[in-house]
Parts: structure tokens; C-alpha cells; sequence
């Protein structure tokens, strides 16, 4: 792909295996959240952003930002984001204005249990690990009691409707009664179509 | 084409128009064949499109942007994009129920 002058453009997932090889070389470990992973199970939708979880641990994140420098600028300064009420690194590729977030992996029992289901999967010529689709429905369900954005409950829907057959229901009951999304998910459950 | 539509032809100027007898029913079937094609699709596949889907976004983006500001150059023409992808980002955090 390129611009009207010429210059190349990197397309958005040579820029995802980038930061997936960065991530590795560091050895930082790293799961795909965000529409990312939900899109793998459900149906697709178009993404401004790719989101990790990241295990840093007493890691820095400073050779990634070397990695990726100078077109992708990770800002080193952590921030708090108040929809996830997580902490996070935030990075753009300049020249196509994408963004690339890495959520520090939480103690949270939660996000533990998740992080340690994820799921390798190739990503082109990389490998990316992807949360479980039951974890997918469980923390899209968690952000839309608590934001009511209306992409995660379409999200988790999706999920739900593509998945139907495959998922361990008992799991993401038990995880929706501890978060108080258990009425939610029944209903949403009772109302997917028949196909 | 899904049950509950059919198309209208005018003789003089050829055009069609799609009549839609019952929406709901369109929907529905529209959304049958989304959840069937994501059905068929393995999860290698789907993890590479929203990315593929953000590229062709950003295309026809550039292509509107162009049309609308036929005088700007490209780097122009980038920060228009950016900004409206801030926007979208912002409009995003607000579209709640």
C-alpha cells in the first residue's frame, strides 16, 4: 500500500507483527484483547487500535519503544484507563494514526485465569496468544455493565452467536455471577437466533 | 436475494429499487448470512481482518478527504485523517445506551 507521493505505508498488521516481535524479544509475555481477538471469534468489525495485555513484571517497556521507534511513539509515561480501570501504555503509528495499547496484566483473579488460558495462534509470520472466546464474553459484558457501550454488548453477542456450540457455558456463568452480569448474559443467551 | 425482497424495474430510465416487504425480515436474514460466514471462517483468518478492515477504512477515508479538500497536499491530507480518527475515537466512548 502507498500514499499519493509513493511512500509506502505499512499495512496494519505488518505494524501488529512488529510489536508481537518486540514483545518477544523483550520476553514479555502478551495476549491480543480488544476487537482484535473479539473479531476472531465473532464477526469482524473494523479496528482503530490493537490491544494487549502485557505481564511486564519488573520488566521495562523501554526496548520495546526502541523496537518500535521512530514511526511507532510509545509514550513511556503510564496511564489509567477509566473504562478497563487498568493501567496502560499507550503507542501510534505516526504515519497512519493506529493505535497500539499494551493494559498491564492486572492480579485480579480474572484477568490471571484469562492470561493463563490465552491461546497461541499464528499471526502472519509471528504468533499471537488470544483470550478464550468465554473470556471474551465474560469482559465484554463486565465493561458494558459499567460503560453500557453498546460495542461490547454487540461484541459479546456476536461471539456468542458464532461460537453457540463451542463454549463452556458452566465457566462463563460462574465468572458473570462473581461480576454481576449473570442476568445480562441469560438474557442475552435467551435471545440469540436460531441459526 | 433474501426472502422479503424484491426489486422494481422502471422501464424508462432502467433504474432498479430494491422493495423491502418486511424489513425485519431482510435484517434477519442479513444477519444469518454475516454469522454463517463468520461461522466458516477459522479464527487464523478472522484475527488478520480487522486489520485488513482498518487499511481499506483508511483508503476510501483518504479518498473522501481528497475529494472534499481537493486543494490540500498530503500531509494535509494525513492530519485531516487523524483527526478524524480522533473523533471517531471520542464519538466511540460517547455511543453508549
Amino acid at each position: 500500500m502507498s500514499n499519493d507521493q509513493g511512500t509506502p505505508v505499512e499495512d496494519v498488521n505488518t505494524l501488529v507483527e512488529r510489536v508481537i516481535r518486540a514483545l518477544d524479544a523483550a520476553g514479555i509475555p502478551h495476549m491480543l484483547v480488544g476487537s482484535l481477538s473479539s473479531n476472531s471469534y465473532g464477526v469482524e468489525r473494523s479496528t482503530q487500535d490493537a490491544d494487549f495485555v502485557i505481564e511486564l513484571g519488573s520488566r521495562s517497556i523501554a526496548p520495546v519503544a526502541e523496537a518500535l521507534a521512530p514511526d511507532i511513539r510509545l509514550d513511556r509515561q503510564i496511564s489509567f484507563e477509566s473504562v478497563t480501570l487498568t493501567s496502560r501504555y499507550q503507542a501510534v503509528h505516526t504515519q497512519t494514526g493506529f493505535g497500539i495499547q499494551f493494559f498491564l496484566l492486572a492480579d485480579e483473579r480474572f484477568h490471571q485465569e484469562r492470561f493463563a488460558r490465552r491461546r497461541k495462534v499464528p499471526f502472519g509470520a509471528v504468533f499471537a496468544y488470544l483470550q478464550s472466546p468465554e473470556d471474551v464474553v465474560i469482559q465484554k459484558l463486565r465493561w458494558y455493565e459499567k460503560v453500557k457501550r453498546s460495542k461490547d454488548i454487540e461484541d459479546a453477542r456476536n461471539v456468542l452467536v458464532v461460537q453457540k456450540t463451542h463454549l463452556d457455558l458452566d465457566y462463563i456463568r460462574a465468572w458473570c455471577d462473581q461480576h454481576g452480569t449473570r442476568t445480562r448474559f441469560e438474557t442475552l443467551w435467551s435471545e440469540l437466533p436460531d441459526f | 436475494m433474501g426472502a422479503g425482497v424484491k426489486t422494481k424495474v422502471f422501464p424508462r430510465t432502467q433504474r432498479i429499487i430494491i422493495v423491502m416487504d418486511d424489513i425485519a425480515e431482510l435484517c434477519a436474514s442479513i444477519d444469518r448470512e454475516r454469522i454463517q460466514r463468520a461461522r466458516r471462517s477459522s479464527v487464523e483468518q478472522k484475527v488478520l481482518n480487522g486489520g485488513r478492515l482498518f487499511d481499506a477504512v483508511r483508503v476510501r477515508m483518504i479518498s473522501g478527504i481528497r475529494w472534499q479538500f481537493p486543494e490540500y497536499d498530503e500531509t494535509q491530507v494525513e492530519a485531516e485523517f487523524r483527526r478524524r480518527l480522533r473523533l471517531s475515537r471520542r464519538l466511540e466512548l460517547l455511543h453508549v445506551e
